[in-house]
């Protein structure tokens, strides 16, 4: 859609103009549901993106045009996980009253990892063992690596999907491909 | 076993984005429309209309009187406030008064003529 053209469609979804928004909206949302997927997920993500969208719905009408749509839309995002993280924390805290250590060690992830026979026949050793150091990676690390490398995002995107700066963003990826390697060579 | 290399690690990481299954679009847009339907828009950002409480307009009153009158005091020159003679009041005898007043060097001259000192009472002036 050109610029001018999502400005007027912009204008009519701010109007109230629900099947404008959804045609404008729909486009984006693959890396909506990436994100989400990536803050709070795969389980959860459906349930993060609706009410990101339920939000931006809301929110529309304030929204300046002075940032881009998908910026905006990417902030909503992670507002929503944000909330969506703290309320299944305050459910855990309640029912789980002490978050067990994990002391696992690389080679117990591994082997948890190729336990199951799907997997076993489906991912290769590579494989298991990177899926199993980005499990060691703390958060941050692992959300940036994978909203970068698997899901494309560009540093702007991703600054706005996890709330941080693009000099942020740009560090915790030297930092989490640092620590990746690291994990994988001990 | 060889070490993995970071093309083989970048290589893992994009095969992930079949972790994201995006949720059919009929079924999504169905239920938003439902939710939505039950939510109103925000109302657009106004311009914010400024409202003062009245301990504020007196403030400010207050805050413009003080203010006038310490301009009306710091312009009213002093120096030409005090040089100037209001009266004059002589006791001693003396033919005539000269009273001078120079604006360039903001001075006042008065001058006494004839003035007989002996008769003066008081301190003479």
């Amino acid at each position: 859609m050109e610029n001018d053209e999502l400005k007027v469609a912009v204008q009519k979804a701010r109007d109230g103009d629900i099947d404008v928004f959804a045609e404008v909206f729909e486009s984006m949302r693959p890396v909506v549901t990436a994100i989400a997927c990536r803050l709070v997920g795969p389980d959860d993500a459906d349930d993060v993106v609706m009410e990101t969208y339920l939000k931006a719905w809301k929110a529309v009408t304030k929204f300046n045009q002075r940032s881009s749509l998908k910026t905006w839309l990417y902030r909503v995002t992670h507002n929503c996980a944000m909330d969506f993280l703290r309320a299944r924390k305050r459910r855990q805290d309640r029912t789980m009253p002490e978050d067990e250590h994990d002391d696992r060690t690389i080679a117990d992830i591994a082997d948890e990892a190729q336990a199951t026979p799907d997997e076993l026949l489906e991912k290769s050793e590579t494989a298991a063992m990177v899926r199993a150091a980005l499990d060691r990676l703390d958060e941050n690390h692992r959300t940036t690596l994978m909203l970068r490398f698997s899901d494309g995002l560009s540093y702007a995107d991703i600054a706005a999907a996890t709330g941080v700066s693009i000099g942020t963003v740009m560090s915790r990826l030297f930092n989490g491909k640092r620590k990746l390697m690291k994990i994988l060579r001990s | 076993m060889n070490p993995i290399s970071w093309p083989d690690i970048e290589m893992e990481l994009a095969a992930r984005q079949a972790d994201v299954k995006v949720a059919e679009a009929d079924r999504f847009w169905d239920e938003f429309r439902f939710r939505a339907g039950e939510t109103h828009q925000d109302a657009a950002d106004a311009l914010p209309i400024l409202v003062f409480p009245a301990w504020a307009k007196a403030a400010a009153c207050l805050v413009a009187i003080i203010a006038l009158t310490l301009m009306v005091t710091i312009r009213s020159d002093p120096m030409v406030a005090g040089n100037e003679i209001q009266s004059l009041d002589i006791t001693a005898s003396h033919s005539s008064v000269f009273v001078v007043n120079d604006d360039e060097t903001m001075a006042t001259i008065v001058w006494v003529s004839d003035m007989e000192i002996n008769d003066a009472k008081g301190d003479g002036t």
